[in-house]
């Protein structure tokens, strides 16, 4: 199963994909920090081998937005909680919501900034449905929930198809 | 700097005898160091799409044990992309028109890419 991190830029969803997979990633598409083709990992979740990739989160590369999610049957939305709702947020959020997959929204770096998860519902303008957790990918507060919130969805999907 | 890579690129061009239509030089971060590219193709655009290219290139090789990416070649119906690494620092990415010589295309990028190489150790 495809699931994509989505994120701006530095929002940590390198890390993220390291600290769900327990894998440090050996060659990361990136430069000084900044995804700039993708990153990818498989997981095994409850049997079931998920591949996770991540976007590069700069505007330069929103065009590779469109192709990750191509064949996606879930997505993460990752905010940087230290910088708050941007437009590219709103932007990718839009995207995701037009696929019609099921998605959680993580509010990273939840150890460096408290931002308000009403905020980010409000801000990103999400149904009630979309979950929305705090994590730290660094730490890795709030990650196996994040998965484990995506999974129950995207089974709940699949038990009403 | 930019002018001397702009001079390679112009050679670049010029020795291809027209199979070469646009060339540019790329910063691993996606922007444009220099560029001579047909008016009709976007320069930022381009960069950013042979940055990804290259680097899931890149990615394919190692996922496969494949060893070290030499080059990635796009064969379009129209036109064909040809990128490749200048070292650490910079990526060459050419567009050629669909018929041209790859094997000299090819030949004359690895020249151009040392010199780039050289360029850039000097600054």
């Amino acid at each position: 199963m495809k699931i994509v991190v989505f994120g701006a830029l530095n929002a940590g969803k390198t890390t993220f994909l390291e600290r769900a997979s327990k894998k440090k990633l050996s060659v990361k598409g990136s430069y000084e920090g900044m995804t700039t083709s993708l990153d990818f990992t498989r997981l095994d979740y409850n049997g079931e081998t998920v591949y996770l990739f991540t976007t590069p989160g700069h505007r330069r590369f929103d065009f590779m937005w469109e192709v990750l999610a191509n064949g996606m049957r879930g997505a993460i939305l990752l905010i940087d909680s230290t910088v708050g709702i941007t437009e590219v947020d709103r932007e990718i959020g839009g995207l995701i919501e037009s696929k019609g997959v099921p998605y959680v929204v993580a509010v990273n770096k939840s150890d460096l900034a408290n931002l308000s998860l009403d905020m980010v519902r409000e801000g990103l303008g999400i149904s009630a449905k979309v979950p929305v957790i705090p994590t730290s990918a660094i730490c890795g507060n709030g990650v196996d929930e994040v998965l484990h919130r995506l999974m129950e969805l995207k089974n709940e999907r699949r038990g009403t198809e | 700097m930019k002018e001397d890579i702009e001079e390679l690129l112009r050679n670049l061009k010029e020795k291809t005898w027209g199979d070469i239509l646009g060339v540019a030089v790329v910063r691993p971060d996606g922007t444009v160091m220099a560029s001579a590219l047909p008016r009709e193709i976007g320069e930022k655009r381009f960069a950013a799409m042979a940055l990804v290219v290259l680097g899931t290139a890149n990615r394919v090789c190692d996922e496969l044990g494949a060893g070290n990416m030499v080059q990635a070649i796009i064969d379009g119906s129209k036109m064909k992309a040809i990128l490749m690494s200048a070292g650490e620092k910079a990526l060459l990415a050419v567009l050629a028109s669909k018929d041209a010589n790859v094997k000299s295309a090819l030949s004359e990028m690895k020249r151009a890419s040392t010199e780039v190489k050289k360029v850039m150790a000097k600054y």
